[in-house]
């Protein structure tokens, strides 16, 4: 006689959702980026900001900085950032605001906008976990070497276009869910 | 199939093998598990007063809603008897409150545990330990109570090392780490009363704990001078781990207990004197290589471990002889609250309405 024993893990309650429409050109667009308060962030945004300006003619940009990296966008915060075309959010360097910074882009698809998060590479799996919890696995968002704490401006830079360049055709081509 | 359960079965040939299944695919902290049997899931049920939906707690972040069942699996698994599960369901639903940053304190590159402290007479009806060795091996309740939140962080909550489980480092208390207070042998207000529930009833008390600090202190009989030892583990962790305000806990054996008694000091003066001692001024931090945290701010800025004296959760517990205890620093100050609250069910509850 066998023993029977039970299955100890608790499946995520998934419900429905599916992505927002892609942003039709990031020339002429408000775009809203969200800071998660981390050391660093503010300075990686600044230079996101500056190229999606310059070279791919973003017209204006909504910025708000989340409370608290470890927790969910406050509702009221999102409200504020979803007056805009598109969502990024940045940056996860750490479990708790990796996988809060995936749960923030997510949030933002389901408040109807396009939506990217900035994570390091370090963190794939956990974004991969959040996505797959939202019933969306194999949702894309941007990465680029860990860590950003101590990058210098030249760093931060650096990592700002490669950032870029993933966020744009994560934005625009909503078939393109692939990390890089 | 199987009907009277969310859960899905498998067949092992026994418990030995159960236990290699459940190692094989991940579902322990590393240490052997007690096989959760459908026998087993109906009388821990039962005693608990639950049926198997019922919803313990929720995750909103990784969209979990804790059921009674997944609970008692977890408790089953760690090695506790069916009269542990109030206090298990009771430390769930304490962290699931919001103020307890339950995703984030569990997924921080930080590595910290959920510490339980217990108070009130489930104590003594489970057999819980406040003295020797009380924050290590050697008692059921403390050490299985303890590994079942783990595992229901684990398996509930998907918190696996590498993917929900970000620590770096962890410690040692991520396994278990859950102790009672010495309510008998101390004159002091118990730390469940003080937070708020009424006095003679079970509790406990969650906190986002770091990697606790041993201090030690045998000299003196002055209680300032003791507690500048204490004083110092804790700039010393503001300085080389985090100074972000919160609550820390303080655990003070009887030889220590004995010379606050001394001094006729309470739990709320060593607070107040603490208060006035874990600080210092930003510039500080350039002395232990962090030049841009001392460039944060003006150097003469004066950085406190607590927002107010009431940060610092002070427990009695520890074997009777030897000078020393125990500063257990916040995972990020007040990220994350300490959280109490009473123990409902259970013996607990055949406690109170006997009184």
């Amino acid at each position: 006689m066998s023993l029977q024993v039970l299955d100890p893990r608790l499946e995520a309650a998934v419900d429905g959702f599916s992505l927002s429409p892609a942003l039709r050109a990031m020339k002429g667009s408000v775009v809203a980026l969200l800071d998660n308060g981390k050391v660093g962030t503010e300075r990686l945004l600044d230079q996101i900001e500056e190229v999606l300006r310059s070279d791919h003619g973003v017209s204006s940009f909504i910025r708000r900085r989340k409370p608290d990296a470890s927790r969910a966008v406050p509702p009221s915060l999102l409200a504020e950032l979803a007056e805009a075309d598109a969502f990024i959010t940045a940056t996860g360097d750490c479990g708790s605001c990796s996988s809060c910074t995936l749960s923030d882009a997510i949030a933002a698809e389901r408040a109807g906008l396009p939506a990217v998060a900035v994570i390091t590479d370090r963190f794939q799996r956990t974004a991969e976990a959040i996505a797959q919890v939202n019933g969306v696995p194999g949702y894309g968002f941007a990465t680029f070497d860990h860590p950003i704490a101590n990058a210098d401006e030249e760093g931060l830079r650096a990592k700002a276009a490669v950032a870029v360049r993933q966020i744009v055709p994560l934005l625009t081509d909503r078939q393109l869910r692939v990390a890089n | 199939m199987n009907d009277e359960f969310a859960s899905a079965v498998l067949d092992a040939e026994d418990a030995f093998e159960a236990n290699e299944l459940f190692q094989a695919k991940g579902w322990t902290d590393g240490l052997p598990i007690v096989p959760p049997t459908k026998e087993a899931l109906r009388t821990f049920l039962n005693t608990a007063g639950f049926t198997a939906g019922d919803l313990i707690a929720s995750e909103p972040i990784r969209r979990r809603n804790i059921t009674a069942e997944k609970v008692c699996i977890a408790a089953i698994m760690a090695g506790c008897l069916p009269d542990y599960v109030p206090v298990v369901v009771s430390a769930l639903r304490a962290m699931s409150e919001p103020r307890f940053s339950l995703h984030g304190s569990t997924a921080s590159t930080g590595g910290c545990a959920p510490m339980l402290v217990v108070n009130g007479p489930v104590r003594g009806q489970i057999g819980m330990n406040a003295t020797h060795n009380v924050l290590a091996n050697g008692c059921r309740a403390n050490a299985c109570i303890g590994r079942a939140i783990r595992l229901v962080i684990m398996n509930v909550l998907g918190g696996l090392p590498g993917q929900f489980d970000r620590a770096t480092l962890g410690h040692a208390g991520k396994f278990t780490f859950c102790f009672a207070e010495d309510e008998e042998d101390s004159r002091w207000i118990p730390l469940a009363t003080e937070r708020g529930v009424g006095a003679g009833l079970s509790a406990v008390t969650v906190m986002s704990a770091g990697s606790p600090h041993q201090v030690m202190h045998e000299w003196s009989r002055d209680p300032k001078e003791v507690l500048q030892t204490y004083a110092a583990s804790i700039r010393a962790n503001m300085l080389t781990y985090s100074p972000r305000a919160g609550h820390y806990a303080m655990i003070v054996p009887k030889q220590h207990r004995q010379v606050f008694d001394a001094a006729g000091w309470h739990k709320r003066d060593i607070r107040e004197y603490l208060f006035e001692q874990v600080r210092f001024v930003r510039a500080e931090f350039g002395r232990v290589g962090k030049a841009a945290l001392a460039a944060s701010g003006a150097a003469d800025e004066v950085l406190c471990a607590f927002r107010s004296p009431d940060d610092l959760m002070v427990i009695a517990a520890g074997g009777p002889a030897g000078g020393f205890g125990m500063i257990v620093p916040p995972w990020a100050g007040d990220k994350s609250e300490a959280v109490t609250r009473a123990i409902e069910g259970g013996p607990a509850a055949a406690q109170r309405s006997a009184v």
